[in-house]
């Protein structure tokens, strides 16, 4: 204990003494956070469009058929209540829900107005937008669809009084009812900026020994290899909590964000998702002999795990074969987690899968790399 | 006699190359045993096969009553290492360079202040506790890192190459001081290309392309091989190889 306690000092005091580094840590995601709460615009496909039918009629079936084939919604099951929606939004499997009243049909044929409405999760603001606006002209169409209807109804009425029904989407914002952008990017910035921190400091410390040879010193020390394993590690998740808390409380200060689930639940959460991130720089370090070595191989696998994992761009709107990757990514579950517990206040009942997901990928990249991890020199 | 370190028919391959050819030798305890051959003779390959750092390709050895394949991690709490680099963390102070070593050799906050201010008397350190370490000269960064090699007062301590680019006055205060722990008791192995060094020693061996070509005492070897100049004797084996 005390030897690893010995290391993990040595590592914080280098860490802190590097006055760059320092910068490089604590004021990039500052930098980050303002850039990003302005944030990036997208294109949007395959929003995942629940459906919550009272109705149960032709025409509300109808209208979920106009919205699917239009191929900017994915039908995303049923969901058939006011609870089942809640939950289909903290676990992020519904981006937008379609609520028919009982009287949908009844209004249509009778020739009134049809409300219905389109309820969005709204902590992606930019989807959001879209998604709205696609919805309104789906309503359009099929407007445009009962008034041809209606008018041959009318000739053959010879100018009988035919009303002349119309759907009306009233749309709805579940959370996010601002519809501030910053509130999307900058939770996603906590599981940006602790991938590319930790994967790079636990890469580059060690592999930094391999250069100046004190790695033998280390090698011929009594020290286990898990000794070294924590000690090496141990310090990285320290400094990754630490910006989790400098990104809450920078997110409070800067976009007045606060989190609207449990805080714990966040920082055990990214706990989880540290195992991930240091067991990649540990598996990185063994399969690198230089620093630069160590920085490439990072960045090779940081930037398409960003892509990929829906930071800016949702995953629903990849195609299939770029989603099973993303299944692997830790990045992708990380993501909904913290959204889900920042914007919506989601907890355990709601996001366990995503953190087991997370636990299971984590201890499997940990052992990996903790096996390939011998103190030897090749 | 008893022998702290043994070695027999030891090899290390790296893919095809023999870097150490089916070397044997034993030290007694309490020895000085110098291991003299030019860059690339296979010195440093021994020394890590030694201390378990390096996996040896073939052959027996012990250190301490150790094996060099079956028990590295015991061997690794009775010897001290100092390699060619003089490992020292350049970003930390004098003081936190000691701290470390002690502490990951297991010792005690009091074991390791005592050694502390051992070290720094014997390094001539005193007073600069809190100087950066990389911006020392290399004398003093030398015996600062043989201090933090042996801070656990280990029985055998491995010396790779440890006079390198130190000016002359630094390598004879250092070799004073590895006398000085060879008569306390400790096993020392070191290397060198310096010829001159041979004088501190007790007993050598020759290493060329990873054979030993001569060993024993610097007298023994004058007078086996009708020589008065050991530099002459080593240039004459080669030849010999070639």
């Amino acid at each position: 204990m005390r030897r690893i306690l010995e290391l993990v000092r040595k590592e914080l005091i280098q860490t802190f003494r590097d006055k760059r580094m320092v910068g490089l840590i604590f004021v990039a995601p500052v930098i980050q956070l303002i850039m990003l709460g302005y944030a990036v615009t997208t294109d949007v496909k395959h929003i995942a469009l629940g459906v919550w039918d009272n109705d149960r009629s032709f025409e509300s079936r109808e209208f979920v058929r106009k919205a699917v084939i239009s191929g900017y919604f994915d039908d995303a099951g049923v969901v058939v209540n006011d609870a089942g929606m809640e939950h289909a939004f903290k676990s992020g499997r519904c981006d937008l829900v379609l609520y028919f009243p009982p009287d949908y049909s009844r209004n249509i044929k009778r020739g009134e107005k049809a409300k219905l409405e389109i309820i969005a999760d709204g902590s992606d603001s930019n989807l959001t937008n879209i998604a709205f606006s696609y919805m309104a002209q789906i309503a359009n169409i099929e407007n445009a669809r009962l008034m041809k209807e209606n008018v041959s109804k009318m000739k053959a009425a010879r100018g009988g009084n035919i009303m002349i029904p119309q759907v009306s989407p009233e749309p709805r914002v579940m959370y996010n009812p601002e519809m501030k952008s910053a509130n999307y990017m900058i939770p996603g910035e906590i599981g940006l900026i602790l991938t590319l921190i930790t994967i790079l400091l636990t890469s580059m410390s060690i592999t930094k020994e391999k250069e100046s040879g004190t790695i033998e010193q280390i090698i011929v020390s009594p020290l286990r290899s898990y000794e070294v394993i924590l000690g090496k590690t141990i310090p990285f998740a320290l400094i990754g909590m630490m910006i989790v808390l400098l990104i809450i409380t920078g997110g409070l200060l800067v976009f007045n964000i606060a989190i609207k689930g449990n805080i714990f639940t966040l920082l055990f959460s990214s706990f989880l998702f540290l195992l991930n991130t240091l067991g990649v720089g540990l598996f990185i370090s063994t399969i690198s002999k230089t620093q630069q070595q160590a920085m490439l191989s990072s960045v090779i696998f940081i930037l398409p795990s960003i892509m990929i994992s829906g930071f800016a761009f949702p995953v629903s709107n990849m195609p299939i074969e770029v989603q099973w990757i993303s299944y692997l990514l830790p990045l992708r579950y990380f993501f909904t987690i913290i959204r889900g517990i920042f914007l919506k206040g989601a907890g355990f009942a709601i996001l366990w899968p995503e953190m087991l997901a997370l636990f299971i990928l984590g201890v499997t990249v940990f052992i990996l790399a903790a096996l390939r991890f011998r103190k030897k020199l090749s | 006699m008893q022998m702290s370190v043994q070695v027999n028919n030891l090899v290390k391959r790296f893919g095809s190359f023999p870097a150490v050819d089916d070397i044997s030798f034993s030290v007694a305890k309490g020895e000085i045993f110098g291991f003299i051959g030019p860059n690339g003779a296979g010195k440093s390959t021994t020394i890590r096969m030694l201390c378990g750092i390096l996996d040896q390709t073939s052959g027996v050895g012990t250190v301490e009553g150790f094996s060099i394949k079956t028990e590295p991690e015991k061997i690794k709490s009775v010897i001290g290492y100092m390699s060619q680099k003089f490992s020292l963390y350049d970003d930390l102070t004098v003081e936190e360079n000691i701290n470390f070593y002690g502490g990951i050799h297991g010792l005690s906050r009091d074991e390791t202040k005592t050694r502390r201010s051992w070290i720094l008397e014997m390094a001539g350190l005193r007073g600069k506790e809190s100087n950066m370490t990389g911006a020392l000269s290399g004398g003093w960064r030398q015996r600062l890192s043989l201090g933090c090699a042996i801070i656990h007062g280990p029985k055998v301590v491995f010396l790779d190459e440890p006079t390198a680019g130190v000016d002359p006055i630094s390598r004879r205060e250092f070799w004073l001081l590895i006398r000085g722990l060879a008569k306390a008791g400790t096993t020392i192995f070191v290397t060198t290309h310096y010829m001159d060094e041979v004088e501190f020693c007790d007993r050598i061996a020759m290493i060329y392309r990873g054979k030993i070509v001569a060993m024993g005492t610097s007298a023994e070897l004058k007078t086996a091989n009708k020589v008065d100049n050991l530099e002459m004797l080593f240039v004459n084996l080669i030849r010999g190889m070639e």
